[in-house]
Protein backbone atom coordinates (compact mmCIF):
# COMPACT_ATOMS: atom_id res chain seq x y z
CA UNK A 1 0.00 0.00 0.00
CA UNK A 2 1.34 3.59 -0.61
CA UNK A 3 2.05 5.54 2.02
CA UNK A 4 -1.03 7.80 1.77
CA UNK A 5 -3.34 4.52 1.71
CA UNK A 6 -1.56 4.01 5.10
CA UNK A 7 -2.16 7.51 6.36
CA UNK A 8 -5.92 6.39 5.33
CA UNK A 9 -6.12 3.06 7.23
CA UNK A 10 -4.32 4.68 9.81
CA UNK A 11 -7.61 7.04 10.55
CA UNK A 12 -9.30 3.36 10.28
CA UNK A 13 -7.20 2.70 13.56
CA UNK A 14 -8.29 5.43 15.08
CA UNK A 15 -11.48 4.95 14.81
CA UNK A 16 -11.00 0.99 16.14
CA UNK A 17 -9.16 2.53 18.90
CA UNK A 18 -12.53 5.06 20.01
CA UNK A 19 -14.85 1.99 19.50
CA UNK A 20 -13.49 -0.34 21.69
CA UNK A 21 -13.29 2.99 24.41
CA UNK A 22 -17.08 3.21 24.02
CA UNK A 23 -17.34 -0.28 24.39
CA UNK A 24 -15.68 -0.78 27.60
CA UNK A 25 -17.38 2.03 29.15
CA UNK A 26 -20.56 0.44 28.16
CA UNK A 27 -20.18 -3.01 28.88
CA UNK A 28 -20.94 -4.73 32.04
CA UNK A 29 -17.88 -6.51 32.57
CA UNK A 30 -18.12 -9.15 34.90
CA UNK A 31 -15.09 -8.65 37.72
CA UNK A 32 -11.97 -10.64 37.38
CA UNK A 33 -11.20 -9.80 40.84
CA UNK A 34 -13.60 -10.49 43.69
CA UNK A 35 -11.99 -12.79 46.06
CA UNK A 36 -9.28 -9.88 46.48
CA UNK A 37 -12.15 -7.50 47.32
CA UNK A 38 -12.92 -9.54 50.40
CA UNK A 39 -9.85 -9.94 51.27
CA UNK A 40 -9.17 -6.63 51.83
CA UNK A 41 -11.83 -6.47 54.41
CA UNK A 42 -14.22 -4.52 52.62
CA UNK A 43 -15.67 -4.36 49.65
CA UNK A 44 -13.78 -2.16 46.99
CA UNK A 45 -17.34 -0.97 45.90
CA UNK A 46 -18.03 0.70 49.09
CA UNK A 47 -14.48 2.84 49.12
CA UNK A 48 -14.85 3.23 45.77
CA UNK A 49 -18.21 5.56 46.97
CA UNK A 50 -16.19 6.84 49.63
CA UNK A 51 -13.61 7.85 47.97
CA UNK A 52 -14.39 9.25 44.34
CA UNK A 53 -18.09 9.11 44.96
CA UNK A 54 -17.86 11.96 47.98
CA UNK A 55 -15.65 13.87 45.43
CA UNK A 56 -18.00 13.32 42.91
CA UNK A 57 -21.42 14.20 44.71
CA UNK A 58 -19.01 17.60 46.03
CA UNK A 59 -18.78 18.31 42.52
CA UNK A 60 -21.97 18.06 41.40
CA UNK A 61 -23.44 19.55 44.22
CA UNK A 62 -21.33 22.70 43.23
CA UNK A 63 -21.77 22.74 39.98
CA UNK A 64 -25.98 22.85 40.55
CA UNK A 65 -25.50 25.49 43.20
CA UNK A 66 -23.21 27.45 40.35
CA UNK A 67 -26.20 27.25 37.77
CA UNK A 68 -29.04 27.94 39.98
CA UNK A 69 -27.51 30.58 41.38
CA UNK A 70 -25.06 32.36 38.42
CA UNK A 71 -24.75 35.59 40.88
CA UNK A 72 -23.04 33.83 43.90
CA UNK A 73 -19.66 33.78 41.46
CA UNK B 1 16.31 35.75 5.69
CA UNK B 2 13.96 33.43 6.39
CA UNK B 3 15.01 30.02 6.51
CA UNK B 4 12.08 27.84 5.29
CA UNK B 5 12.02 24.62 7.48
CA UNK B 6 11.19 21.08 6.27
CA UNK B 7 8.60 19.90 8.42
CA UNK B 8 7.67 16.45 7.65
CA UNK B 9 4.48 14.13 9.08
CA UNK B 10 6.75 11.42 11.12
CA UNK B 11 3.89 9.90 13.67
CA UNK B 12 0.96 9.37 11.74
CA UNK B 13 -2.50 10.37 13.51
CA UNK B 14 -3.00 6.50 14.76
CA UNK B 15 0.23 6.45 16.19
CA UNK B 16 -0.48 10.04 17.97
CA UNK B 17 -3.58 8.54 19.09
CA UNK B 18 -2.58 4.99 20.78
CA UNK B 19 0.13 7.17 22.40
CA UNK B 20 -2.16 10.25 24.37
CA UNK B 21 -4.49 7.16 25.04
CA UNK B 22 -2.29 5.07 26.86
CA UNK B 23 -0.90 8.13 28.63
CA UNK B 24 -4.47 8.78 29.68
CA UNK B 25 -4.94 5.01 30.48
CA UNK B 26 -2.31 4.11 32.20
CA UNK B 27 -2.58 7.24 34.51
CA UNK B 28 -6.08 5.86 35.37
CA UNK B 29 -5.06 2.37 35.62
CA UNK B 30 -2.94 3.45 38.49
CA UNK B 31 -5.02 5.55 39.74
CA UNK B 32 -7.91 3.17 40.50
CA UNK B 33 -5.90 0.49 41.35
CA UNK B 34 -6.64 -0.37 44.71
CA UNK B 35 -10.07 2.00 44.30
CA UNK B 36 -12.47 1.12 41.91
CA UNK B 37 -12.19 -2.44 40.58
CA UNK B 38 -14.33 -1.68 37.54
CA UNK B 39 -12.66 1.43 36.18
CA UNK B 40 -9.72 -0.17 36.90
CA UNK B 41 -10.14 -3.69 34.99
CA UNK B 42 -11.96 -1.53 31.60
CA UNK B 43 -8.52 0.96 31.84
CA UNK B 44 -6.75 -2.52 31.51
CA UNK B 45 -8.64 -4.33 28.77
CA UNK B 46 -8.08 -0.76 26.94
CA UNK B 47 -4.51 -0.77 27.55
CA UNK B 48 -4.67 -4.26 26.05
CA UNK B 49 -6.71 -3.19 23.02
CA UNK B 50 -3.97 -0.41 22.52
CA UNK B 51 -1.04 -2.65 22.74
CA UNK B 52 -2.16 -5.30 20.54
CA UNK B 53 -3.65 -2.41 17.71
CA UNK B 54 -0.27 -0.99 18.05
CA UNK B 55 1.60 -4.33 17.43
CA UNK B 56 -0.41 -4.69 14.31
CA UNK B 57 -0.03 -1.37 12.85
CA UNK B 58 3.84 -1.68 13.72
CA UNK B 59 3.86 -4.84 11.02
CA UNK B 60 1.97 -2.96 8.74
CA UNK B 61 1.66 0.73 9.12
CA UNK B 62 3.39 3.77 8.06
CA UNK B 63 6.84 4.13 7.73
CA UNK B 64 8.02 5.71 10.68
CA UNK B 65 5.29 3.61 12.84
CA UNK B 66 6.94 0.50 11.44
CA UNK B 67 9.00 -2.09 13.97
CA UNK B 68 11.67 -2.20 11.07
CA UNK B 69 11.93 1.29 10.51
CA UNK B 70 13.53 1.33 14.48
CA UNK B 71 14.03 -1.61 16.27
CA UNK B 72 17.50 -1.87 15.61
CA UNK B 73 20.55 -4.55 16.99
CA UNK B 74 20.68 -3.56 20.82
CA UNK B 75 24.44 -2.71 20.35
CA UNK B 76 23.60 -0.01 18.71
CA UNK B 77 21.65 1.08 22.08
CA UNK B 78 24.70 1.27 23.71
CA UNK B 79 26.56 2.85 20.70
CA UNK B 80 24.16 5.87 20.45
CA UNK B 81 24.29 6.40 23.77
CA UNK B 82 28.14 6.84 24.36
CA UNK B 83 27.99 9.40 21.37
CA UNK B 84 25.31 11.33 23.16
CA UNK B 85 27.49 11.78 26.23
CA UNK B 86 30.28 12.59 24.78
CA UNK B 87 28.24 15.36 22.49
CA UNK B 88 27.52 13.56 19.21
CA UNK B 89 24.82 10.99 18.75
CA UNK B 90 22.90 10.87 15.27
CA UNK B 91 19.39 12.56 15.55
CA UNK B 92 17.17 10.60 14.07
CA UNK B 93 13.82 11.68 12.16
CA UNK B 94 12.18 8.57 13.50
CA UNK B 95 12.68 7.13 17.22
CA UNK B 96 16.33 6.90 18.17
CA UNK B 97 17.94 3.66 18.95
CA UNK B 98 17.12 3.96 22.76
CA UNK B 99 14.17 4.99 22.36
CA UNK B 100 13.07 1.98 19.89
CA UNK B 101 14.09 -0.57 22.78
CA UNK B 102 12.31 1.61 25.60
CA UNK B 103 9.34 0.87 23.45
CA UNK B 104 9.88 -2.64 23.07
CA UNK B 105 10.52 -2.78 26.50
CA UNK B 106 7.07 -0.88 27.11
CA UNK B 107 4.86 -3.04 25.13
CA UNK B 108 6.11 -6.09 26.64
CA UNK B 109 6.18 -4.84 30.01
CA UNK B 110 2.50 -3.31 29.10
CA UNK B 111 1.46 -6.99 28.20
CA UNK B 112 2.61 -8.75 31.27
CA UNK B 113 1.05 -6.51 33.59
CA UNK B 114 -2.09 -7.26 31.57
CA UNK B 115 -1.35 -10.50 31.70
CA UNK B 116 -0.62 -11.25 35.17
CA UNK B 117 -3.90 -8.89 35.46
CA UNK B 118 -6.46 -11.61 34.09
CA UNK B 119 -4.75 -14.58 35.86
CA UNK B 120 -6.47 -12.48 38.99
CA UNK B 121 -9.37 -14.14 37.92
CA UNK B 122 -7.70 -17.64 39.23
CA UNK B 123 -6.96 -16.19 42.57
CA UNK B 124 -5.13 -13.71 44.68
CA UNK B 125 -1.99 -15.44 44.26
CA UNK B 126 -1.23 -12.94 41.37
CA UNK B 127 -1.82 -9.86 42.90
CA UNK B 128 1.61 -9.30 43.77
CA UNK B 129 3.26 -10.18 40.51
CA UNK B 130 0.59 -8.18 39.08
CA UNK B 131 1.86 -5.03 41.48
CA UNK B 132 5.57 -5.68 41.16
CA UNK B 133 4.90 -5.63 36.91
CA UNK B 134 3.20 -2.28 37.36
CA UNK B 135 5.71 -0.86 39.65
CA UNK B 136 8.41 -1.92 37.17
CA UNK B 137 6.38 -0.64 34.16
CA UNK B 138 5.61 2.80 36.18
CA UNK B 139 9.91 2.86 36.47
CA UNK B 140 10.33 2.17 33.25
CA UNK B 141 8.03 5.02 32.11
CA UNK B 142 9.91 7.49 34.20
CA UNK B 143 12.42 6.61 32.33
CA UNK B 144 11.20 6.68 29.39
CA UNK B 145 9.77 10.55 29.80
CA UNK B 146 13.53 11.34 31.33
CA UNK B 147 14.98 9.77 27.75
CA UNK B 148 12.70 12.09 25.68
CA UNK B 149 13.55 15.29 27.61
CA UNK B 150 17.35 14.87 27.89
CA UNK B 151 17.38 13.62 24.00
CA UNK B 152 15.18 16.52 22.95
CA UNK B 153 17.48 18.61 25.24
CA UNK B 154 20.12 17.54 23.35
CA UNK B 155 19.50 17.40 19.80
CA UNK B 156 17.74 20.87 20.36
CA UNK B 157 13.93 19.59 19.62
CA UNK B 158 10.48 19.50 21.12
CA UNK B 159 9.97 15.49 20.87
CA UNK B 160 7.01 15.74 22.92
CA UNK B 161 5.16 18.19 20.70
CA UNK B 162 6.01 16.30 17.60
CA UNK B 163 4.42 13.46 19.16
CA UNK B 164 1.30 15.59 19.00
CA UNK B 165 1.42 17.37 15.72
CA UNK B 166 3.01 14.70 14.34
CA UNK B 167 5.46 16.69 12.56
CA UNK B 168 9.47 17.25 12.94
CA UNK B 169 11.73 19.14 10.77
CA UNK B 170 13.96 17.71 8.53
CA UNK B 171 17.40 18.31 9.00
CA UNK B 172 20.38 17.48 6.54
CA UNK B 173 22.41 15.07 8.77
CA UNK B 174 19.14 12.87 9.67
CA UNK B 175 19.30 9.45 9.90
C1 LIG C 1 3.54 12.57 30.21
C2 LIG C 1 4.21 11.48 29.96
C3 LIG C 1 4.78 11.10 28.62
C4 LIG C 1 5.42 11.87 27.68
C5 LIG C 1 5.71 13.36 27.73
C6 LIG C 1 5.77 10.99 26.58
C7 LIG C 1 6.40 11.38 25.42
C8 LIG C 1 6.70 10.56 24.35
C9 LIG C 1 7.38 10.97 23.15
C10 LIG C 1 7.86 12.38 22.86
C11 LIG C 1 7.49 9.89 22.34
C12 LIG C 1 8.20 9.85 20.98
C13 LIG C 1 9.63 9.46 21.21
C14 LIG C 1 10.49 9.75 20.00
O1 LIG C 1 10.47 10.88 19.51
O2 LIG C 1 11.19 8.82 19.55
C15 LIG C 1 6.89 8.77 23.02
C16 LIG C 1 6.77 7.50 22.52
C17 LIG C 1 6.17 6.46 23.18
N1 LIG C 1 5.71 6.46 24.48
FE1 LIG C 1 5.55 8.07 25.68
N2 LIG C 1 5.37 9.72 26.89
C18 LIG C 1 4.75 9.75 28.12
C19 LIG C 1 4.19 8.70 28.80
C20 LIG C 1 4.13 7.41 28.31
C21 LIG C 1 3.52 6.32 29.02
C22 LIG C 1 2.86 6.42 30.39
C23 LIG C 1 3.68 5.22 28.22
C24 LIG C 1 3.25 3.81 28.45
C25 LIG C 1 2.69 3.34 29.50
C26 LIG C 1 4.36 5.64 27.02
C27 LIG C 1 4.67 4.80 25.97
C28 LIG C 1 5.21 5.22 24.77
C29 LIG C 1 5.34 4.37 23.60
C30 LIG C 1 4.88 2.91 23.50
C31 LIG C 1 5.94 5.15 22.61
C32 LIG C 1 6.20 4.75 21.15
C33 LIG C 1 5.17 5.45 20.30
C34 LIG C 1 4.95 4.74 18.99
O3 LIG C 1 5.83 4.68 18.13
O4 LIG C 1 3.85 4.22 18.84
N3 LIG C 1 4.62 6.98 27.10
N4 LIG C 1 6.43 9.20 24.26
Amino acid sequence: MSEQGLLRLSWFFVALVIASAVMLARLDLPLIAPDVEREHGEHRHDRERDTYGGLVQWSSGLVQTVVANPDTV
Amino acid sequence: MEVKEDRILVWDPFVRVFHWSLVTAFVVAWASGDEWASLHERAGYFIGTLVVLRVVWGLIGTRHARFTDFVVAPRRVGEYLNALRTGGGERYLGHNPAGAWMIVSLLVMLTLTIGSGLLMADGEQWEELHEALAWATLLLVLLHVAGVVVSGLLHHENLVRAMVTGRKVRRQLDV
